[in-house]
C-alpha cells in the first residue's frame, strides 16, 4: 500500500501533463514558436529604434557640407559603415565661418584604410581638428578626458588592438589611446585621429604606394564642413545663404533631421513588415491554441465528469484546468525566449551587416524586461484558452457527460 | 522508436552542422594568394569538423543501443558539446574583427549549435537514466 503513489488535486496538473506527454510537447512547441516570434521580432524592433537614436546622438551638427555629388557617399558612411574618400579646399571654412546664423563651424577630413589582412576589414577613418570640433571631441571627452594625441589613434567598438595597444594601418602601427563605447552605428568600425595624424597616414600611405590625398592638399583637404546653426535660424536657411557664396552654388548639404528621417523610413518598412508577420503568427497561433486545448477538454470529457462525481467542484476543475495551462503557458515561453535570446545576440553582428542599418542591441535589463513581458503573454494567452475550452465543456450535466455514447 | 529519437536526432542533425557548417555557410576567413596563412577560425574550423562528426557518431550508435547505454552516450555528447564551445570561445577562437564573416556567422552557429546540443544531450542523458 505504502508503494501506491497518492495523488492530491494539487498534484492532479502536473501529473495530467506527464501522462500526455505527445499532447503536451505539442502545446509547449506551439508556445514556444509564438514566444520565440514575439521576443525576437521585439528585440528587433528596440536595437532598431536604439541604433537610430544613438546614430542622432553622434551626428551632432545641424548641416553638414560635403563636396558635390559627395551626399550618397557620405549618408553611406554615417549609415553603413561603408568607408569613403573625397575631398575640397578648406579655404570655404573661411566663408562658411561668415554666413549669418552660423554659430559652430568644424572640418572633418575622411581617409579609408586598405583591407590590411585577411582579417582586417577596411576602415573609415576620420580626421578632426580638437581645437574646433563640437561632434567627436565631447564623446571623446566622455570616456577619455583628454585630447588624442599626435600620431596616436581613438577606436571605435568595432575596431580590435593587437596585445601591444596598436592598430595596424598603412603598415604602421599606431598607439591607441582608447576605444569608445558600442554606438550600433558606422562609428564602431571607425577610427578618429586629429589633423596632425592625418597628415602622418598620408605620408605612410604614399610610403606604400596607396593613394589618399595628393601631398600638395594635405594641409588644405577637409572631406566635409560641420555646422551648428544658432537658435533663431534654420538649417535650410543657411544653407541657401551658404549656397548664394561665389564658389559654393554646387556644394550639398546633409541635414541631421533629414538623414534621420530617411533611416527611420527604412526601419519603418522593416519593422511594418515585422509586425504584419507578428500579428499574423500570433492570430494563426492562437487559433492553434484554442484549438488545441478545445479538443484536448472535449477528448477529457469523461475523465472531469469522473472527477466530479468524485467530488471534485466545477472551480476546482477549472483551477486544475489553468493550472495545467499555466504550466505549459511558463515551458512554452521560457523555451521560446531563451532561444530567441541565443539566437539574436550571438548573430547581432550579421543581422547589422544584413539590415544595414543603425543596429544597437539591448542591454540586460531591457532584454530581462522583455523576457518577462512574452513569459506574462504566453501564460495569458494559455489560461485564455484553457479557460474558455473549459468553462464551455464544464457547463453541460456531469452524468449525461459520463452516459456520453452508452 | 519515440523514446530514441531525443538521444539520437538532435546529435545527428546539430553534429552535422558543427562538422560541416564551416566548410560550407559559416566558413572561416579564407585562404588565398593574398593571405596564405591559415588564420585562427580556420583552425577552429578544422578542430569543429572532428567534433562535429564524433557527435553524429554518438547519435548513430545511440539508435542501436538500450537505455543505460544511450545515457552513457548522451553524456559523451555533452562532454563533446562543452569541448566544442571551449574551443570555439576560448582554446582556438576566431578572428578579433566583429565584421568579419567568422566573427559574424561561424561563432554564432557553432555557440548556437553547441548549447542546443549540450541542452538536449542533458535531456536525453536525463530521461535515460530514469528509465533504468
Amino acid at each position: 500500500m505504502d508503494n501506491i503513489k497518492r495523488i492530491t488535486l494539487r498534484a492532479l496538473p502536473v501529473e495530467n501533463l506527464k501522462q500526455k506527454p505527445v499532447r503536451t510537447t505539442g502545446l509547449v512547441i506551439v508556445v514556444a514558436v509564438l514566444s520565440l516570434i514575439f521576443f525576437a521580432s521585439s528585440l528587433l524592433t528596440i536595437n532598431l529604434g536604439a541604433g537610430l537614436e544613438s546614430m542622432q546622438r553622434r551626428m551632432g551638427a545641424d548641416i553638414m557640407v560635403v563636396p558635390p555629388g559627395a551626399t550618397a557617399q557620405t549618408e553611406q558612411i554615417l549609415v553603413n559603415s561603408c568607408p569613403q574618400t573625397f575631398y575640397f579646399h578648406d579655404d570655404i571654412l573661411g566663408d562658411i565661418e561668415k554666413v549669418k546664423g552660423v554659430s559652430q563651424i568644424t572640418a572633418q577630413t575622411f581617409i579609408s584604410s586598405f583591407a590590411a589582412g585577411c582579417c582586417q576589414a577596411k576602415l573609415q577613418i576620420i580626421g578632426f581638428d580638437p581645437d574646433t570640433d563640437f561632434v567627436v571631441q565631447p564623446w571623446i571627452e566622455e570616456q577619455f578626458h583628454e585630447r588624442v594625441q599626435d600620431g596616436h589613434i581613438i577606436v571605435g567598438a568595432n575596431v580590435h588592438p593587437s596585445r601591444d595597444g596598436k592598430v595596424r594601418l598603412f603598415r604602421h602601427r599606431f598607439p591607441v589611446d582608447g576605444q569608445l563605447a558600442r554606438t550600433g552605428t558606422s562609428y564602431d568600425n571607425t577610427v578618429f585621429v586629429n589633423r596632425e595624424t592625418v597628415r602622418l597616414m598620408r605620408d605612410y600611405s604614399a610610403g606604400i604606394g596607396t593613394k589618399t590625398i595628393a601631398e600638395d592638399e594635405v594641409n588644405s583637404a577637409i572631406s566635409s564642413v560641420l555646422i551648428n546653426v544658432t537658435d533663431r535660424s534654420k538649417p535650410e536657411k543657411v544653407a541657401e545663404r551658404i549656397n548664394a557664396i561665389p564658389g559654393l552654388e554646387n556644394v550639398e548639404f546633409i541635414y541631421s533631421s533629414g538623414l534621420s528621417s530617411k533611416v527611420r523610413d527604412s526601419m519603418a518598412s522593416i519593422t511594418g513588415y515585422v509586425w504584419v508577420f507578428l500579428g499574423l503568427f500570433w492570430i494563426t497561433g492562437m487559433v492553434i491554441l484554442f484549438a488545441v486545448f478545445s479538443s484536448s477538454a472535449n477528448e477529457r470529457k469523461k475523465e472531469l465528469a469522473s472527477l466530479r462525481i468524485m467530488g471534485a467542484t466545477r472551480k476546482m476543475l477549472i483551477s486544475m484546468l489553468i493550472k495545467e495551462a499555466t504550466l505549459v503557458g511558463i515551458g512554452g515561453g521560457l523555451i521560446g525566449v531563451s532561444l530567441a535570446a541565443l539566437l539574436m545576440y550571438p548573430f547581432s553582428n550579421y543581422i547589422r551587416q544584413l539590415l544595414k542599418l543603425p543596429y544597437l542591441p539591448a542591454g540586460v535589463g531591457v532584454a530581462s524586461s522583455l523576457a518577462l513581458a512574452c513569459l506574462f503573454v504566453a501564460v495569458i494567452v494559455c489560461v485564455l484558452a484553457a479557460g474558455v475550452a473549459s468553462a464551455k465543456l464544464l457547463g453541460s450535466e456531469t452524468y449525461l457527460t459520463l452516459r456520453e455514447g452508452d | 522508436m519515440k523514446s530514441k529519437l531525443l538521444p539520437t536526432l538532435p546529435p545527428i542533425v546539430l553534429g552535422s552542422l558543427i562538422a560541416f557548417g564551416p566548410q560550407t555557410f559559416a566558413y572561416p576567413c579564407p585562404i588565398h594568394g593574398d593571405h596564405p596563412m591559415p588564420m585562427v577560425c580556420h583552425w577552429t574550423a578544422q578542430a569543429s569538423l572532428a567534433v562535429g562528426l564524433t557527435i553524429v557518431m554518438f547519435g548513430v550508435v545511440a539508435f542501436f543501443v538500450d537505455a543505460r547505454m544511450r545515457a552513457g552516450l548522451s553524456v559523451a555528447v555533452a562532454v563533446n558539446a562543452i569541448a566544442e564551445l571551449a574551443i570555439v570561445l576560448w582554446l582556438i577562437g576566431v578572428c578579433e574583427n566583429p565584421m568579419m564573416h567568422c566573427t559574424s556567422v561561424m561563432k554564432p552557429t557553432l555557440v548556437v549549435c553547441s548549447v542546443l546540443t549540450l541542452v538536449f544531450a542533458a535531456v536525453a542523458a536525463f530521461v535515460d537514466m530514469k528509465k533504468n
